[in-house]
């Protein structure tokens, strides 16, 4: 008789997500036990948890280890993708001090669900398993949700949640169905184990490529793929704003975290199984790019057309996989850094640019603005021009990366075709500077005074686009040592 | 005798049955059903998996004994998170039918482009 | 270190700019001229540090900047580079001072972005490194798309939006090219990979692969140039441009084209550029007298002297194209005459424009009476564009013909045409303007140029005369860069059996010119 062992639990490799989960509870009590709490005590508990979090993934480098009965992956690359993460989420938590104050719904339940939500999305950075993932993945989407009904008198914000919630759950049940057959076929759900199995020899079944072809669908919805973005326009225009950057920032980048997981397992770049996904993700690669540039082209509404370019970006990140090098893998995680900014930065324009009640929804709202208020006008050219990928921003070296990878993998087809929807790119996103700096304005929008968060969130956010974009190298360098460890 | 592959069938009926609901029901609620039965035909599929070596009659190794442990907790893990989703699915329900006093989702459709 | 800093102070200049609060109306002006005059200034060192006539890469430094891709900041300057940042600085305080009435308002913003221009048009003239050329070349983009479209005129937003797509399009391609080469030179050459264009020159490229990454590599210059089926943009963007804009537009954005053409297209494609060439010769060819033509009927003053760019540009490729030492030379010493004309005339038509509000030649009529020293200044450029002896434009035009005449007599007939076609369109407009009777009631009342005005206009005047009467130290300062392409070239010249016949290039042309005689 063998008796149960008890695998050995290194807690010091999870820090970041025990100190994330435990401010989240921290706040969780403090709300619901202390009257009238302060808005800014519950921000800055927010912000110290966040801080801490990122500072002890920070001293996690060079760790490389399974941990938690192989749950658990720390490498650097999750480190790296973790820190992404916190950023974001601190910057989220400053724009959404801000929009709370406008429209006074419950902002500790808020944050302590938006943190869960990051917890989440380091939770998926950090699997080794599809368990984990998975779970990772269900953390993320069920508390937003949650978030993007939290305007509960809002029409618009109910019926985005709805929306959300039922592609949500239909998109998971995808993903469980997918890993039940690679579970089937391979006996195991660990990432790593399943990594060595194929390499070993090609199980050519094909419930084995269908088990992969579901999980692909379950996460092209997380991360609207085209066609399985129909969700996408629908639920950023109609949840709260700052949620709508965590989606468009976080759950995007999560999304792609968890393919890289299960779609770049070490051994395997020449077995056949690769190229059979890649083919799939090449078309739907070229789908997303030309229909979400084409979408964004007729939209009136800002976050609309911003929901649209964030789906045409998932089409130029998802090349990384389709060139399937290191040089790709790199190249995604730094778009996707350089992504967090620009995007979280422009929905931070379009909350600062509106006042309870009176929000600029429509791009021709942004009549003028140059006018009434520079400083945002200035911050939304610089990121709109980040997103439309020109020199010296951030998007410019990702694009120009990824592109990079995907010509050296010998695509030229799909190069070529990102760059031309980069082209079309660039008349939506020029079409929102005209409007700002060339047109007058149609009807006034009183103004409301900038606040210290949300000036931070914009300057952070548009420091963040710069830096990485003159100074890539920094952050290059960490990301690709992180790949050639991985 | 009842195999693997009867079990693989049954779920993959179930698992169709619940996509084809998603997609044609327009209740919210019925929806919500039919993604909780394509979880279930997923769970069914993973236990069955989970039970594999024990449908081969051969001698069943430790090795056997954890893969069956590996998939039954990952079912239980599924079923929490599919429980966890109807609690915030039916509260977002609420909330619609509280605003519009219908939870058909062909009428709740002002957000367009 | 000279040109770094010559590069980058604009730049910083642009960002302390942002930090003059807007409430002092009047100090961004200053501050943006303070500031262009600096890089100006240090002009004055680069001219007695440049080792005149001797070839290669001067000044160069090399920093480091993405390692992990080999992307290098590598800057040095050749004749053509040297003469075209002298160029860029003089017209950059010249557009700033020209601009101190006409634009009112959203000052700060504007001189803000003339600064970012004057940045990435200086980087674009010194980068060795093809993804550090590339990045200024895009950072040119912006700020011009920002000067039309938010201080043009009319069709301003049509007009940027449509400058914008068509110069992003052609960068997009040679984005593209570029990394085809980057990874090609990974693999030929070994080592760890980079983007220095020399790396890229020395790489053997199949000639059916070359011809493709040609087409693609060069259609951002000629679309930049413009070429003349890819000039459509040019005529709105110049005509709604605010005066500064067009300055630099004509005088430096559409030289990059060329610049472009020169530094990297040659060295890198030999082959496929002269398999081309037939084919460009003619587009040149054709724009001459296309952009003649059409400039003939222009009744908008401005938009005749764009139409006249189109023309000139297609003269100056048109000479390079004749692959000896005159045309080549002359298509370079061009490449300044045009952009001190031109830029000149643009600053006369905007200065008329502030007065009067409008451009329509039929507006105008006896300006030489009313406004003597304008009209002066109007009929110098006017001659120096049509190439009179004595002044500028003469020098470049008689090279390139001289150039052509090696080559082809055929073409150099039909681009001799073009000149006289030239040398038409600009005295009938200055007829129509400054003879005759003073038709118009609200001319008679127009002032005659202020002491900015002139003090603007005298510097290009004497740079036109200087150029004209001494031609030989700019001649000889790009003799070494001219010398340089011939030599990548001539290698290939001989390969092609329907340019066999050309003479090699004869060294001593210069001394002779101002003797010629006047070959219109």
């Amino acid at each position: 008789m063998t008796s149960i062992q008890i695998p050995e639990l290194s807690f010091s490799l999870i820090a970041p997500e025990l100190i994330l989960c435990t401010a989240a509870i921290v706040i969780l009590l403090v709300d619901l036990y202390v009257k009238n709490v302060e808005r800014i005590n519950i921000t800055l508990l927010a912000l110290i948890g966040i801080v801490l979090a990122f500072f002890s993934a920070g001293t996690l480098y060079g760790a490389s280890e399974l941990a938690f009965s192989w749950l658990i992956i720390r490498d650097d690359m999750s480190v790296v993708i973790d820190q992404i993460f916190l950023i974001g989420a601190a910057l989220i938590v400053l724009m959404s001090h801000h929009y709370s104050e406008r429209y006074h719904f419950p902002y500790g339940e808020y944050i302590v669900l938006l943190l869960f939500s990051t917890l989440g999305m380091l939770i998926i950075s950090a699997s080794a398993d599809l368990i984990t993932l998975f779970l990772g993945v269900e953390l993320v989407s069920i508390t937003l949700f949650v978030l993007t009904g939290f305007e509960k008198k809002s029409l618009l914000s109910g019926e985005a949640s709805l929306k959300y919630l039922l592609l949500g759950a239909f998109s998971s049940a995808f993903m469980v169905y997918g890993i039940a057959f690679i579970f089937g076929m391979c006996r195991t759900t660990n990432l790593i184990s399943i990594g060595s199995l194929l390499s070993e020899d090609f199980i050519g079944s094909p419930l084995l490529i269908l088990g992969f072809a579901l999980l692909l669908v379950g996460l092209g919805f997380k991360i609207a793929l085209a066609p399985f973005h129909m969700w996408a326009p629908d639920v950023y225009q109609g949840a709260p704003t700052p949620i709508t950057a965590w989606i468009a920032a976080g759950s995007k980048l999560a999304g792609f975290i968890a393919l890289v997981r299960v779609f770049s397992l070490p051994d395997i770049s020449f077995h056949p199984l690769a190229r059979t996904w890649v083919e799939g993700i090449w078309w739907l690669s070229l789908l997303t790019m030309i229909i979400g540039n084409a979408g964004a082209l007729v939209q009136k509404d800002i976050k609309r057309m911003l929901a649209y370019s964030s789906i045409a970006h998932g089409g130029y990140l998802s090349m990384a996989f389709v060139s399937h090098n290191d040089v790709g893998l790199q190249a995604l995680l730094f778009y996707l850094a350089a992504y967090l900014f620009m995007t979280i930065g422009a929905f931070a324009v379009v909350i600062a640019a509106g006042r309870h009640g009176e929000e600029r929804r429509r791009i021709s709202d942004f009549a003028g603005l140059a006018k009434r208020r520079p400083f945002l006008a200035a911050m939304m050219s610089l990121f709109l021009l980040s997103l439309a990928g020109m020199p010296p921003t951030a998007g410019f070296i990702g694009k120009v990366w990824l592109f990079g990878s995907a010509i050296q993998a010998q695509y030229y087809g799909l190069a070529i075709v990102g760059i031309l929807t980069t082209l079309f790119s660039f008349y939506y996103y020029l079409r929102v500077i005209v409007y700002m700096y060339m047109r007058d304005e149609e009807k006034e929008f009183e103004a409301e005074p900038l606040s210290v968060s949300l000036t931070l969130a914009l300057s952070l956010s548009a420091l963040g686009v710069l830096i990485l974009g003159v100074f890539p190298n920094t952050l290059m360098k960490v990301i690709t040592n992180s790949v050639i460890v991985l | 005798m009842i195999s693997l592959n009867h079990y693989l069938i049954l779920s993959a009926v179930l698992f169709s049955v619940g996509a084809l609901g998603v997609l044609l029901r327009r209740n919210a609620l019925i929806i919500l059903m039919s993604v909780e039965l394509m979880l279930n035909a997923a769970n069914l599929a993973i236990v069955a998996f989970a039970r594999y070596p024990f449908f081969r009659e051969v001698g069943l190794a430790a090795e056997d004994l954890a893969v069956a442990g590996n998939g039954m907790v990952f079912v239980f893990l599924v079923m929490t998170v599919a429980a966890a989703e109807v609690g915030v699915g039916l509260a977002i329900i609420i909330n619609l039918y509280r605003q519009r006093q219908t939870i058909n989702i062909e009428i709740a459709n002002l957000l367009q482009g | 270190m000279l040109l770094t800093l010559i590069t980058f102070i604009p730049l910083i200049g642009a960002a302390l700019l942002l930090c003059v609060p807007r409430s002092m109306e009047g100090a961004h002006k200053w501050f943006a001229f303070g500031v262009s005059l600096v890089p100006l200034i240090l002009c004055i060192p680069l001219m007695i540090v440049f080792p005149y006539g001797e070839p290669g890469f001067h000044c160069a430094a090399l920093v480091s900047w993405i390692p992990s891709f080999g992307i290098d900041y590598r800057i040095g300057i050749d004749g053509i580079s040297f003469v075209l940042i002298i160029l860029t600085t003089i017209l950059t305080t010249i557009s700033i001072a020209a601009s101190f009435e006409s634009i009112k308002e959203k000052e700060k913003e504007f001189y803000f972005f003339l600064l970012l221009l004057e940045t990435g048009m200086l980087g674009t003239f010194i980068a060795l490194d093809m993804f550090l050329f590339f990045v200024f070349w895009e950072l040119m983009l912006v700020p011009m798309y920002f000067i039309i479209g938010v201080w043009g005129h009319g069709e301003r937003i049509y007009a940027s939006i449509k400058f914008f797509l068509y110069t992003a399009f052609g960068s997009a391609l040679m984005l593209l090219v570029i990394f085809y080469l980057y990874f090609e030179a990974a693999n030929q050459l070994g080592a760890s990979p980079s983007f220095h264009f020399e790396n890229f020159v020395a790489l053997t490229l199949d000639p059916g692969i070359q011809k493709w990454l040609f087409v693609g590599f060069v259609l951002a210059f000629l679309i930049k140039m413009p070429l003349f089926p890819f000039h459509t943009w040019l005529p709105y963007a110049h005509t709604e441009a605010p005066t500064a804009g067009s300055v630099l537009l004509a005088g430096i954005l559409l030289k990059s084209g060329v610049y472009g053409f020169l530094r990297f297209c040659i060295p890198i494609f030999p082959q496929a550029v002269i398999a081309f060439s037939p084919v460009l010769m003619t587009l040149a060819i054709i724009g001459v007298i296309y952009g003649a033509m059409v400039a003939m009927v222009q009744r908008d003053v401005k938009r005749l002297v764009a139409y006249s760019s189109v023309s000139h540009m297609g003269m100056l490729l048109a000479g390079i194209l004749a692959w000896n030492l005159q045309g080549i030379e002359g298509g370079i010493i061009q490449m300044v005459n045009h952009g001190l004309s031109t830029g000149a005339l643009f600053l006369i038509v905007g200065m008329i424009y502030d007065r009067r509000h409008t451009r329509e030649v039929s507006e105008f009529g006896g300006l030489s009476k009313v406004m003597p020293v304008y009209a002066t200044f109007f009929m110098i450029f006017m001659l120096s564009s049509i190439g009179l002896p004595g002044l500028n434009g003469f020098v470049g035009e008689f090279l390139i013909l001289l150039g052509l005449m090696g080559h082809s007599i055929f073409w150099t007939i039909l681009a001799a045409t073009g000149v006289i076609l030239g040398a038409a369109y600009m005295l009938w407009l200055y007829q129509r303007m400054m003879f005759g009777e003073v038709k118009v009631e609200a001319n008679r009342e127009l002032k005659d140029l202020n002491r900015r005005e002139f003090h603007i206009l005298l510097p290009i005047a004497i740079f036109c005369f200087l150029i004209g009467v001494f031609p030989y130290p700019l001649q000889k300062t790009l003799e070494p860069a001219a010398k340089q392409i011939v030599e990548y070239i001539q290698p290939h010249l001989t390969a092609e059996p329907w340019l066999a016949s050309i003479p090699l290039p004869n060294e001593n042309t210069s001394p002779s010119i101002n003797n010629e005689s006047n070959h219109e």
